[in-house]
């Protein structure tokens, strides 16, 4: 469990992250995007542990984090986000 | 009880005396009759429901399991056997009734058969015109006008049983059937399999529906309070496009 990288069958890597950002305005390199995800992900776990009645600690958060397995559940949730979000937005239709 | 002795003459007597305690209405309706003497009638030709159950009903597995009821139902057509025999017409009551209770037993099986009620006259057409079909080689959807006049059938009749095969009323079928249609012992004791056990359940536990609702909301919530510049990173480290999201700050 003590693992120091996770990886994730599909989705993109850093570099290719950081460039579409670059890209949408949000200038970055690799290593802000990795930065930015795992506090991203830290966040969202942290909510969502919240939203479910059961705060997490920072150690605990981290040890999820670094969970091979709630990566690849996020791999399914947040698509369903990003159907939510953007239900109302005449642009992104 | 020795079985009385069944001559053709008697029985000719016998039915020429039921013929006279008859009274018909005007369409030819039996309103009256002695009873006592079809009774007995019946009771001299209860062999031939016998007879013509075990020639054509005692092959298949079904009908062994039907028998006893297959006998009152050939019964039954016995009665409205004696009931419409013309004794003067010169023809042997046997060949008369044989008919009779064919038909009556047929009709029993009929009903049996589907879930969905279907009504006789149109089972009776979809038979005519499947023989028919088969007969001349044809298809079902290729049967042409001439062919339902030969029959005497209208098109409106033709779409109804048409109608009637595309509901597939005749494959309904009871989904605590056993898998094993034969009456096995084991099978009456929930032993033998039902195709409720064999169907699968694609619809997911309502607990587990309730549970999925929570963390979808959840996950929704949580998302929702990150920045933009999360959101995208988040989304794209997925394979997930997040220009709809930027899209939609945008119109913010």
């Amino acid at each position: 469990m003590n693992q120091k990288y996770i990886t994730i069958e599909e989705g993109e890597d850093y570099r290719t992250i950081a460039g579409k950002m670059t890209k949408l305005g949000y200038k970055m390199n690799h290593a802000t995007a990795r930065n930015i995800l795992l506090s991203g992900m830290r966040k969202f776990v942290m909510n969502m542990a919240e939203s479910l009645g059961r705060p997490l600690t920072d150690d605990e958060c981290n040890m999820l984090v670094m969970r091979q397995d709630i990566h690849e559940v996020l791999g399914d949730i947040l698509p369903l986000c990003i159907t939510e979000e953007t239900k109302s937005c005449p642009v992104a239709k | 009880m020795t079985p009385k002795t069944n001559t053709n003459e008697e029985d000719i007597e016998l039915f020429k005396k039921y013929q006279t305690t008859k009274v018909l209405d005007e369409n030819g309706k039996l309103l009256k009759a002695d009873i006592r003497l079809r009774n007995d009638l019946a009771q001299r030709n209860a062999k031939l429901v016998t007879f013509v159950i075990n020639k054509f009903y005692s092959k298949k597995q079904k009908h062994k399991e039907l028998r006893s009821d297959l006998l009152q139902e050939g019964h039954l057509g016995l009665f409205d056997a004696i009931d419409g025999f013309k004794p003067e017409l010169g023809f042997k009551f046997s060949t008369y009734a044989t008919w009779w209770i064919r038909q009556s037993v047929n009709s029993y099986l009929l009903d049996q058969e589907p879930m969905l009620h279907i009504p006789s006259h149109i089972r009776t057409a979809r038979n005519k015109l499947f023989n028919l079909a088969k007969e001349r080689s044809t298809a079902f959807k290729d049967i042409g006008k001439d062919m339902l006049e030969e029959l005497g059938m209208t098109e409106k009749m033709f779409a109804s049983v048409t109608e009637a095969i595309k509901t597939k009323s005749w494959n309904v079928r009871s989904i605590d059937e056993p898998l094993n249609s034969s009456i096995d012992p084991h099978a009456l004791r929930g032993r033998d399999k039902t195709l409720r056990d064999i169907i699968p359940n694609n619809a997911l536990d309502i607990s587990v529906n309730i549970d999925n609702k929570r963390i979808r909301m959840a996950a929704k919530e949580a998302f929702a309070k990150l920045n933009l510049r999360e959101k995208c990173v988040l989304l794209e480290r997925y394979g997930v496009d997040c220009s709809k999201i930027v899209a939609k700050e945008n119109v913010k």
